[in-house]
C-alpha cells in the first residue's frame, strides 16, 4: 500500500516489455505498473515488432533471447525511433554495447527496482 | 779327251798334276810301291805286276787310314787296300774286280766316269756291304799306261769330321748358351749364345774356371756338383748365375757329364737358358693367383665350384662358415649333403643351369646343421664355367646370407601394417610434397580425407592443395606451412578444406621440412586428421555451455522474480516460504526434465504433466492421458508453472480437497500443419462447488501469464463439477526451440500434425 503512495516515476509513460519468461515478465509488469508505468508486454518477437509501431512509446525493456530468436530488429526499430531502451539479459554481449551504446545492458538476475531506476534514469536523458 | 772343252788355265793345272802324278808313279815304280800296272789293251786290259816295286811302299799304302785304290778307265777296281775294305765292310777279295760305281750310292756309273775324269776331288756317299751310308771324299788322279787310262783313288771317311762340322753350327747358332768344362770346372769352349747370356767373350771364358758364373752364395756347392757329374749324374735345375756385368740372372741349367767311347768323364757340357722372363711372368702370374686367391678366400660371400654331380669342388671359408662346417669336409660331397634342408631349392637350379647354361638366380631357405630350428635365407646365383670349346665344366655358385635382411624387411613390413593400421584408425593420410616439381603423392586415406575416389587424377596433391583449403583458413595456412619452410620446425595447422562434393572438413596437418645437403627445402612430408568430429563436439559443447549460462541466468531471474511476486502476495514469512517452497519445487522437477536434454525437442508434454504433477499422483486420483508431442525446455517449464498453480489450487479448494474427487487431465493436438495447436484439457470432478474468484489473485496472473508465455491463451471456467481449464498453444510456439532450423520445426509440426 506504501508503494502506491509513492510518486510515479513512470506516471502515464508508456514502456514496451518484451521477456517470455512468464515469471519475470509478470513481476516486471508489476514493478512497472508499480511505477506508474502503462505496459506493453510481448512475449515474442512478432507481438514485439508490432508493438514498437505504437505511438505513444516511451522507452522498452528487452530481453535478447526471446524464444529462439534475438531482440535486434526490435532494438533497431526503436533506435530507428528514437525510443531509448535497455537491455534485460541473460547474455554478456560486448556486442549490444557496441552496436546501441546508449542503451544500457542490464545482467539478469537484477531487481525489478534496479530496472525500474535505469529505465527512468534513461528517460530522464535528453 | 777331245770332247772336252778345256780351259788353259785347267789345261796348264792339270798338265803339272799330272806331271807330278807321273813323277808320283814314276817314284812309286821305282821304290817297288806300285803292285801292278794295268794296261788296258784293245779288248781285255793287261796287267803288269811291278815286281820291282819295293815293298815299303806297298806296306804303306796297306796300312793308310785313308781308302786307297786303282780304277780301271772303265771303272773295275784293281786294287783295294784294307781300309776301303773296312769303310765298305768288306773283305779286300770281294771288293777287287767290283765296279767302284757299285759302291756309290749317288752316282750313275757313266756319270761317275765324267766326274772321275773331271775332278780331282769330289764327295759321294759311299753304300756299305749292310746298306748304311758313308759320306766320303774321293781324290782321283789318272795315270795313262800305255795309253791307257787308270785312275788311283783316295777315299776318305768324312763322317766324322762332317759331324764336328755340324755340331758345331749346331752350337753356334743355338740360342741356349752351350759350354764345356773340364771336370775340375775350366771352361773349354763357349757357344755365341753364352757370350750374349754371361756378358764374357769366348776367349774370355775359355780358361777361366766355372766359379766366375757362380754368385757367392752357391759357391761351395761347385765341388758338389762337379764332383757328382763326374760321376755320371745328370741334372737339371734352375737356379740364379751371375753375368759379367755382376747383375744376377735366373737360368735354367742341363749339366751332363761327356762321355768318351770307353765310358770315361772327360768333360762337363753345360746348356744354360735365360729364364728371367719367364721368372717376371711366372712371379706375376703366382702374385695374380695368389690375388685371386685370397679374394676367393676372404669373400664375405660364399663362393663355391660344383662338378656335374653338385659336388663341392671348391668352398671358401664364408660359405663353409655359413654351412657350420669346415672347408675341406665339403670337398667331393654334394651339396645336400651338407646341409639337408636345401635339396629341394638347390637341386633344381643347379640343373637348370646345366640345361640352360645361364645364370640362374634364387631366393632359397632352410636350417643348416649349425643353427637347428632356425630357418634361414640366403640369395645364391649358379652360373655355367665352361672350357674353351664351350662345354660346362663345373657349376659356380656365389651365396649371400640374407636371413638378417629378411627379418628386417620382415619386421618393416609389420611395422608398415602397424602403421597403416594406426593411420587408417586414426583417420590418417600420408601426404608428401614435392617443393621442386610442385606434385605429390598422397596415400589411399589422404584420397578419402580430402574426398576423392583412390588415384583420382584430379586431386590436388601438392601445390593445388592450397586451393582446397578453407578461403578463411587458407591464408593462415599458408603461412604455417612458409614458416616452417623457413625455419626448422614442423608445422601443426588446423584447418578446413572443402571437399568436391561442397562439404567441409576440419583437419589437423601436421608436416616437415625435407632438405637437401646444401639445405634447401626439396621436399615436405605430412599427415592429416580428421578431426571434423572433435570440432563439432566442440561447438556443440559451446553451444551447450552457452544455452547452460542463459538458463541458469534464466533460472536465476525466474526465482528472483517468484520471490519478488511471492512477497506481494504473501501476509507472513511463514506463507512466502510455503509458498515458495512448493513453486521452487515444481521449478526444480521441470528442470530434472530438461536436464539431461540437448537443445532440441525431447520433452514430451506427457512426461511434463506426470513431473509437474508428481507430488499429487499418490492419491491416484489424477489421470494422464499420453501425448508423445516433443516441446522446449521453456515451454515444459511454463506448463509446469501452470500446472503446479492448478494442482495447489485444487488441493486447496477443488476436487482435490475431497476424497471423491479426481482429476483428468487429457492433451492432443488439433489442427492441420502450422496452424496446429496443442489441446490441455484440465477437469476437476467431485470437488466442492466452486465459482469465479472475486479478485484476479496472483495464481491467475501467473497461469495468464506463463499462458502467454507459450504463446497461447488458458481458459477457467468455473463449473459445479468443478473447474475446467483449457490450455492452447501453437505447435509451432511450443516446439520451437534453440538451434532448430525452419525445416526442422516444420518437421516437427507436420510429424504432430
Amino acid at each position: 500500500m506504501k508503494r502506491v503512495e509513492w510518486q510515479a516515476p513512470l506516471a502515464n509513460r508508456c514502456i514496451l516489455l518484451v521477456e517470455d519468461e512468464a515469471l519475470v515478465a509478470l513481476e516486471l509488469q508489476l514493478a512497472l505498473t508499480d511505477a506508474g508505468a502503462k505496459v506493453l508486454l510481448a512475449m515474442s518477437i512478432p507481438e514485439a515488432l508490432r508493438q514498437a509501431e505504437y505511438d505513444n512509446l516511451a522507452g522498452g525493456i528487452l530481453d535478447v533471447r526471446v524464444g529462439a530468436w534475438e531482440v535486434f530488429d526490435v532494438a533497431t526499430r526503436l533506435a530507428q525511433r528514437r525510443v531509448p531502451f535497455l537491455f534485460h539479459t541473460g547474455h554478456d554481449c560486448d556486442r549490444l554495447l557496441h552496436l546501441w551504446p546508449g542503451s544500457p545492458v542490464l545482467r539478469k538476475p537484477v531487481s525489478p527496482d534496479r530496472i525500474v531506476a535505469d529505465l527512468v534514469e534513461l528517460l530522464r536523458a535528453p | 779327251m777331245s770332247t772336252l772343252q778345256i780351259d788353259p788355265r785347267n789345261e796348264l793345272a792339270s798338265l803339272r798334276r799330272r806331271l807330278a802324278e807321273a813323277e808320283e808313279t814314276l817314284e812309286a815304280i821305282r821304290s817297288g810301291a806300285v803292285d801292278a800296272i794295268v794296261v788296258d789293251a784293245a779288248g781285255a786290259p793287261a796287267v803288269y805286276t811291278l815286281k820291282s816295286a819295293a815293298d815299303p811302299y806297298r806296306a804303306l799304302v796297306e796300312k793308310m787310314a785313308e781308302g786307297a785304290l786303282t780304277v780301271s778307265f772303265d771303272g773295275v777296281i784293281l786294287y783295294a787296300n784294307a781300309a776301303f775294305a773296312r769303310m765298305i765292310a768288306l773283305p779286300v777279295e770281294r771288293v777287287i774286280g767290283v765296279h767302284f760305281a757299285d759302291f756309290v750310292a749317288d752316282f750313275p756309273n757313266d756319270e761317275l766316269k765324267k766326274a772321275l775324269q773331271q775332278t780331282t776331288r769330289y764327295d759321294v756317299l759311299l753304300r756299305k756291304s749292310g746298306g748304311q751310308i758313308l759320306h766320303a771324299r774321293v781324290s782321283c788322279s789318272s795315270i795313262i799306261i800305255d795309253d791307257l787310262h787308270v785312275f788311283c783313288l783316295t777315299v776318305t771317311d768324312l763322317s766324322g769330321q762332317e759331324l764336328r762340322l755340324r755340331h758345331e753350327a749346331l752350337i753356334n747358332s743355338c740360342a741356349d748358351a752351350i759350354y764345356t768344362l773340364t771336370v775340375d770346372g775350366t771352361i773349354t769352349t763357349w757357344n755365341p749364345a753364352a757370350e750374349r747370356l754371361y756378358g764374357y767373350r769366348s776367349q774370355e771364358a775359355v780358361g777361366r774356371r766355372i766359379h766366375v758364373l757362380v754368385p757367392p752364395e752357391q759357391q761351395e756347392e761347385i765341388a758338389s756338383i762337379l764332383s757328382r757329374v763326374t760321376h755320371g749324374e745328370t741334372f737339371h735345375r734352375e737356379t740364379l748365375r751371375v753375368c759379367k756385368a755382376g747383375k744376377s740372372i735366373d737360368v735354367a741349367l742341363s749339366v751332363s757329364p761327356i762321355q768318351s767311347s770307353d765310358g770315361n768323364v772327360e768333360g762337363i757340357s753345360v746348356i744354360a737358358r735365360d729364364i728371367t722372363d719367364r721368372k717376371r711372368i711366372e712371379e706375376g702370374l703366382k702374385e695374380r693367383l695368389a690375388e685371386i686367391e685370397a679374394l676367393y678366400d676372404n669373400a664375405p660371400i660364399g663362393l663355391a665350384l660344383f662338378d656335374q654331380d653338385f659336388r663341392f669342388l671348391r668352398i671358401n671359408e664364408a660359405l663353409a662358415e655359413m654351412n657350420g662346417t669346415a672347408a675341406v669336409e665339403h670337398i667331393g660331397r654334394a651339396a645336400w649333403d651338407i646341409v639337408p634342408t636345401l635339396r629341394s631349392g638347390v637341386e633344381s637350379n643347379f640343373r637348370q643351369v646345366l640345361q640352360t647354361g645361364e645364370v640362374v638366380e634364387a631366393e632359397i631357405s632352410g636350417e643348416t646343421p649349425k643353427l637347428p630350428g632356425v630357418t634361414r635365407f640366403w640369395h645364391e646365383k649358379y652360373y655355367p664355367l665352361r672350357t674353351p670349346d664351350g662345354r660346362i665344366a663345373a657349376i659356380g655358385a656365389t651365396v649371400e646370407e640374407i636371413t638378417e635382411r629378411k627379418h628386417n624387411e620382415q619386421r618393416l613390413q609389420q611395422t608398415s601394417d602397424r602403421l597403416r593400421l594406426a593411420l587408417e584408425a586414426g583417420h590418417m593420410g600420408v601426404w608428401d610434397w614435392d617443393l621442386m616439381t610442385g606434385g605429390g603423392f598422397w596415400d589411399a586415406a589422404e584420397y578419402k580425407l580430402c574426398g576423392y575416389a583412390p588415384d583420382a587424377p584430379d586431386a590436388p596433391i601438392g601445390d593445388e592443395f592450397f586451393n582446397i583449403v578453407h578461403p578463411d583458413d587458407r591464408e593462415q595456412f599458408a603461412q604455417l606451412v612458409e614458416r616452417s619452410k623457413s625455419s626448422y620446425e614442423s608445422f601443426v595447422a588446423e584447418f578446413r578444406i572443402i571437399r568436391p562434393n561442397g562439404s567441409v572438413c576440419w583437419l589437423l596437418g601436421q608436416g616437415k621440412c625435407i632438405r637437401d645437403p646444401d639445405g634447401v627445402p626439396v621436399r615436405m612430408i605430412g599427415v592429416n586428421f580428421d578431426i571434423t568430429d572433435r570440432k563439432r563436439s566442440e561447438d556443440a559443447r559451446e553451444l551447450l555451455l552457452r544455452e547452460l549460462d542463459h538458463r541458469v541466468k534464466n533460472l536465476f531471474a525466474m526465482i528472483s522474480a517468484l520471490i519478488g511476486l511471492s512477497a506481494r502476495h504473501c501476509e507472513t514469512p511463514q506463507q512466502l516460504v510455503a509458498s515458495l517452497r512448493d513453486r521452487l519445487s515444481a521449478l526444480s522437477r521441470a528442470y530434472d526434465l530438461i536436464r539431461g536434454t540437448d537443445l532440441d525437442n525431447s520433452v514430451s508434454v506427457d512426461q511434463v504433466l506426470t513431473k509437474a504433477l508428481a507430488p499429487f499422483l499418490s492419491q491416484r486420483r489424477v489421470s494422464i492421458s499420453d501425448c508423445p508431442v516433443l516441446i522446449s525446455a521453456n515451454a515444459a517449464i511454463s506448463l509446469t508453472l501452470i500446472m503446479h498453480e492448478l494442482a495447489t489450487n485444487a488441493v486447496k479448494y477443488g476436487a482435490l480437497s475431497v476424497s471423491s474427487g479426481h482429476l483428468c487431465i487429457e492433451s492432443t493436438t488439433v489442427g492441420p500443419g502450422r496452424e496446429a495447436k496443442l489441446v490441455i484439457h484440465w477437469n476437476e470432478r467431485g470437488g466442492p462447488p466452486v465459482s469465479v474468484p472475486n479478485r484476479k489473485g496472483f495464481g491467475s496472473m501467473l497461469l495468464a501469464q506463463s499462458a502467454r508465455g507459450l504463446g497461447g491463451t488458458i481458459d477457467l471456467e468455473y463449473g459445479v463439477e468443478g473447474l475446467t481449464a483449457t490450455i492452447e498453444a501453437p505447435l509451432t510456439q511450443v516446439a520451437t526451440t534453440i538451434g532448430v532450423s525452419d525445416n526442422e520445426k516444420s518437421g516437427v509440426a507436420s510429424a504432430v500434425g
